[in-house]
């Protein structure tokens, strides 16, 4: 009985956590969500404006060749809510970028962290299926 | 008699010290604190979303049947949401070069799409003598609720937020809306609606931080009864949490930028994307 019960709760349990509106972002099968990926560079561009915000990165990669990648972000307006702003990066900026990459090695990524040099850290939720967060 | 320097500099840091204990004892709350006053026909502000269910939702997840005619205006709905609170309320997911969704293309989300959407659920409330203006952050637009003593007119010119008439009952504000176009999708899920449908709103404040609101969609064209909402409950907010100014976000579907992220950054859309499609 007691085994029953707790599985029940558990299941119960589950469906809270789980129910809700699922979204199939687009793009979301060209982005490889079993890996994340640092990498240090600099910032090329960074574009406020819907539908989604995005940082151009030049990186090298194992060879010393520059890559340019493309990371995308929440909107703007959800960004403001996660303490983002029009002006916290520019173009010049040196920062880390901790992301979910593209399938096939297509320099595009998702689900962003960015690490400042001085300790600062901020965060995207775009991609990263957190529900009751701001995504989109 | 002269004081010197560092006993001064003392003196005043003790009496500085002794001032902020006094008021940091006399503005001690003593008992549970004080619900804020608020004037039930009062809406003005700006009113955010609350979480359960934030938003990508449809009204309910109850929607009634539909007629022969919503059904085969559903059929043709190549979305990207689906509801796990209501399976089946949705089509499966589209392929994303099939996506259909007029939102895509950067037309307007339209009432009463544009509070169920996921990142733009807020709107504020202006009063006037003769009308209520609800502003939207998502396109920058606003819906006038005329409050002048007017009655519903038939067959008004169809618009995406369609023509409202308000009135007070007790402590609720009652909207009645018609004149819709049937361009637009009622929520993000693809749910159909006709150039019929009519909105009969009740917003309720219940307290200084929150209001509710229930709204029943009657469309006889594509459903074959009045589809009830869910309980929306609304957050009163001093600002838009989304915007770094006071004003409301200018949040813009601008399809330059549309056409450049699908372009450059989506790994699916930077080969066959909607948006780009349309360029073709």
């Amino acid at each position: 009985m007691k085994g029953i019960l707790i599985t029940f709760f558990a299941l119960a349990a589950g469906l809270l956590i789980f129910s809700g509106p699922v979204v199939a972002h687009h793009g979301s099968q060209g982005y490889d969500f079993s890996k994340r990926i640092t990498l240090k560079g600099t910032v090329a561009r960074f574009v406020w404006a819907n539908p989604h915000c995005q940082i151009y990165l030049d990186a090298k990669n194992d060879k010393g060749n520059v890559v340019n990648w493309a990371v995308e972000l929440n909107n703007p307006g959800n960004l403001v809510r996660l303490g983002w702003t029009h002006a916290v990066l520019k173009g010049g900026d040196e920062v880390t970028l901790v992301f979910n990459p593209g399938r096939e090695g297509k320099p595009v990524g998702i689900c962003a962290d960015v690490l400042f040099s001085d300790g600062r850290k901020l965060h995207s939720t775009q991609g990263c299926g957190a529900p009751e967060e701001p995504e989109g | 008699m002269q004081h010197h320097p560092i006993r001064l500099v003392i003196g005043a840091v003790t009496l500085l010290m002794l001032s902020s204990v006094t008021f940091a004892q006399t503005s001690q709350p003593s008992g549970p604190p004080k619900a804020q006053a608020f004037d039930p026909h009062d809406l003005t502000g700006i009113w955010v979303r609350g979480k359960a269910p934030r938003g990508n939702a449809p009204l309910s997840g109850d929607r009634p049947p539909m007629t022969p005619w919503g059904q085969a205006k559903f059929s043709t709905v190549k979305g990207s949401f689906t509801y796990s609170r209501a399976p089946g309320i949705a089509p499966p997911i589209a392929p994303e070069k099939e996506w259909n969704d007029p939102m895509l293309q950067c037309e307007p989300a339209g009432y009463p799409r544009v509070m169920l959407q996921i990142f733009a659920p807020l709107m504020r409330f202006l009063q006037t003598s003769n009308e209520v203006v609800e502003f939207f952050e998502w396109g920058h637009t606003w819906r006038d609720i005329w409050t002048d003593g007017r009655q519903p007119i038939d067959n008004p010119e169809p618009t995406y937020y369609g023509y409202s008439v308000g009135r007070w009952d007790g402590e609720t504000f009652v909207v009645d809306s018609n004149g819709f176009t049937d361009r637009t999708w009622t929520d993000p899920l693809g749910s159909p609606h006709s150039d019929q449908m009519t909105l009969h709103e009740v917003f309720r404040r219940v307290d200084h931080d929150h209001l509710e609101l229930i709204v029943t969609l009657t469309d006889p064209k594509t459903y074959t009864k009045p589809w009830v909402s869910d309980k929306f409950l609304f957050d009163w907010a001093p600002k838009s949490p989304r915007s770094e100014n006071e004003e409301l976000r200018e949040d813009f579907c601008i399809y330059s930028d549309q056409t450049y992220f699908f372009k450059n950054v989506d790994p699916v859309g930077a080969s066959d994307a909607p948006v780009k499609n349309k360029d073709q």
